[in-house]
């Protein structure tokens, strides 16, 4: 009984598969958008590539963002129909989760920080690979003034398409931008699905104002 | 890459297709389950919708992103109870459909995608939907019609006349080049607060005078049955705002004269058509969208059908507004034509269903929107 991991958060628009005690089998394409056309293609190449039928699978996991709302949304809806018409379990994968399993084992901390756009980044801190809080959306300086009190003197290394915006003498660029697929993939793996559902992350709300311009979310 | 069909998967009665559709292009959730039999009897076997009008309400209209959000929240789910109530398993279907276009491109793809992964699950063909093709065979649910009908399909999103010669082959004969007429009506709704749709203009204009305030009738008696209602609107807004402190009876007094005005106006654009050598062949005029639920404009309707020697048909409310069960008809009727779509068509989100039609709105760049 096999794998499949989707991400579809970023401009990567990628399917892994993987069955027990063989390598995984991965198809990507590097898109900038376009993954509602793309995806089922991929997934049936990588199906066909490992040499199984959809009706092998155990499991659809898939990056649940912060990422593209659009592309989050194709990933999802695409998961939650086979795991539907599959009845298998489907759950989701928190982008900075995987991408703090993707950083370079390195001492201390890691820290997942996505670009957001308008001045900020999604933040969160993580210790041997478990997080210490929940995403954080903020400016940039104040996400390195909150890292830095929580990290207390301790080397904090970046990860994410947002380290570059919070780079500074206490946290070090490790040069990842994306996640690793077969990190994300353990992470599908031993994920429970009541607790790690596969619902979007949104970092943002909805861009909408009431009447009056007031912000609903403020 | 078109997914094989596996017959052994198929356990529809013989001669009988069952497909799965979706619809996920505007506010509306939505799941249905049609089979059409040997003999060519429709029936829905199972449909599910989740309306989202409290999500969008406090914000005067339907906000592109909240709707998207709460399609893929919901979608699975809804198809679930579809089914169940249908009764079928997926691997019982003969096809999966889901609107491709026109509309909010982000409900579209959550409605798109889900079907891929259904078909691609079950190898079953795909097939990507015209939202407004459903539409023009949605009287095939419910009535014997007749192919050719001539169709006027008003909502909130469209205001089109359309000849219906067959499944496949339409001529829009009018549109409008500006607003669509149900946007009128929710615009009018607020704006005297009688409430947040269209309906609430047709409640309190029951008590109203429609002679009180002299609106225009926007492309009244023009050569071209094409429909304007900006005019109308700021109208409306103009007659509205010139009063002092309205009272409820001068609110009832502006929805009735409004109502009024839109009624004259699609009369008056059915007589048109209908007088156009291209409708010389309908059958039956045949009228959908949520405005159709208007009485006194179905009345004026039935009036110009009548005198042109057609009967107006009107489908049940639940399938003139936007439902899974037209999308799932259409994947029925291009199943049996051996038509279907790859697994890599993209959601449109313009789609005019006569692409020979000239533009007349959002005629830009991209090309005609519906």
């Amino acid at each position: 009984m096999a794998l499949l991991f989707l991400d579809t958060s970023g401009p990567r628009c990628a399917a892994l598969v993987r069955r027990p005690g063989r390598d995984d089998v991965v198809a990507e394409e590097v898109l900038g958008r376009g993954h509602d056309s793309r995806l089922a293609p991929i997934v049936q190449t990588v199906l066909e590539q490992a040499g199984i039928a959809p009706a092998d699978l155990a499991r659809v996991a898939v990056a649940v963002g912060p990422g593209s709302f659009t592309g989050v949304r194709v990933g999802v809806a695409f998961a939650r129909g086979l795991a539907l018409s599959l009845d298998i379990p489907s759950v989701g994968i928190n982008t900075l989760d995987a991408l703090a399993a993707s950083a370079p084992d390195t001492p201390g901390l890691v820290v997942a920080a996505e670009d957001v756009k308008r001045g900020e980044v999604i933040w969160r801190l993580f210790a041997d690979g478990a997080p210490l809080g929940a995403p954080d959306r903020a400016a940039a300086a104040d996400a390195v003034a909150a890292i830095a009190g929580m990290a207390n003197g301790a080397p904090v290394s970046s990860a994410g398409t947002g380290a570059p915006l919070i780079a500074s003498q206490s946290i070090m660029d490790t040069g990842v931008r994306i996640f690793d697929l077969v990190r994300a993939a353990d992470l599908g793996e031993a994920a429970d699905p009541a607790a790690a559902p596969a619902t979007p992350f949104y970092a943002r709300p909805p861009d909408a104002k009431l009447p009056g311009g007031v912000d609903p979310w403020a | 890459m078109e997914p094989a069909r596996d017959p052994a998967a198929t356990q529809s009665p013989a001669g009988a297709l069952t497909v799965l559709g979706f619809e996920t292009s505007c506010d509306d959730t939505a799941a249905a389950v049609v089979r059409r039999d040997a003999d060519g009897a429709v029936r829905v076997l199972g449909e599910r919708v989740v309306r989202q009008d409290a999500a969008h309400a406090p914000f005067g209209g339907v906000v592109p992103e909240i709707a998207a959000r709460a399609h893929v929240d919901r979608l699975d789910a809804v198809a679930r109870r579809a089914m169940a109530d249908a009764g079928v398993g997926f691997g019982d279907l003969d096809a999966v459909a889901a609107t491709a276009g026109p509309g909010l491109v982000g409900g579209v793809m959550v409605g798109l995608m889900t079907a891929k992964a259904v078909a691609l699950a079950h190898r079953l063909p795909l097939v990507a939907v015209n939202h407004l093709e459903g539409h023009a065979l949605s009287p095939c649910l419910s009535e014997k019609v007749a192919f050719p009908y001539l169709l006027l399909l008003v909502s909130g999103g469209h205001t089109q006349i359309l000849m219906v010669r067959g499944v496949g082959d339409y001529q829009r004969l009018g549109t409008t080049v500006d607003d669509a007429a149900g946007e009128a009506f929710d615009k009018i709704a607020k704006l005297t607060g009688l409430g947040l749709s269209g309906a609430a203009v047709e409640c309190a204009a029951t008590a109203g005078d429609a002679t009180r305030f002299a609106l225009p009738r926007p492309f009244r008696g023009a050569p071209n049955p094409d429909f304007s209602f900006a005019g109308l609107k700021t109208a409306a807004t103009r007659a509205y705002q010139s009063l002092d402190s309205p009272s409820d009876a001068d609110k009832a007094d502006l929805a009735a004269s409004f109502q009024a005005a839109v009624a004259d106006v699609l009369a008056d654009r059915v007589r048109t058509a209908l007088a156009l050598p291209a409708a010389a062949e309908a059958s039956a005029v045949i009228v959908a969208g949520g405005v159709a639920a208007n009485a006194v404009i179905r009345a004026a309707l039935t009036a110009a059908a009548e005198d042109a020697g057609r009967p107006l048909v009107a489908p049940p409310l639940k399938w003139c507004t936007d439902n899974a069960a037209m999308i799932a008809l259409v994947g029925i009727e291009r199943l049996r034509r051996g038509e279907s779509d790859q697994l890599d068509v993209a959601a449109r989100p313009r789609w005019p269903l006569d692409p020979a039609a000239a533009p007349a709105l959002g005629g830009g760049k991209k090309g005609p929107k519906a």
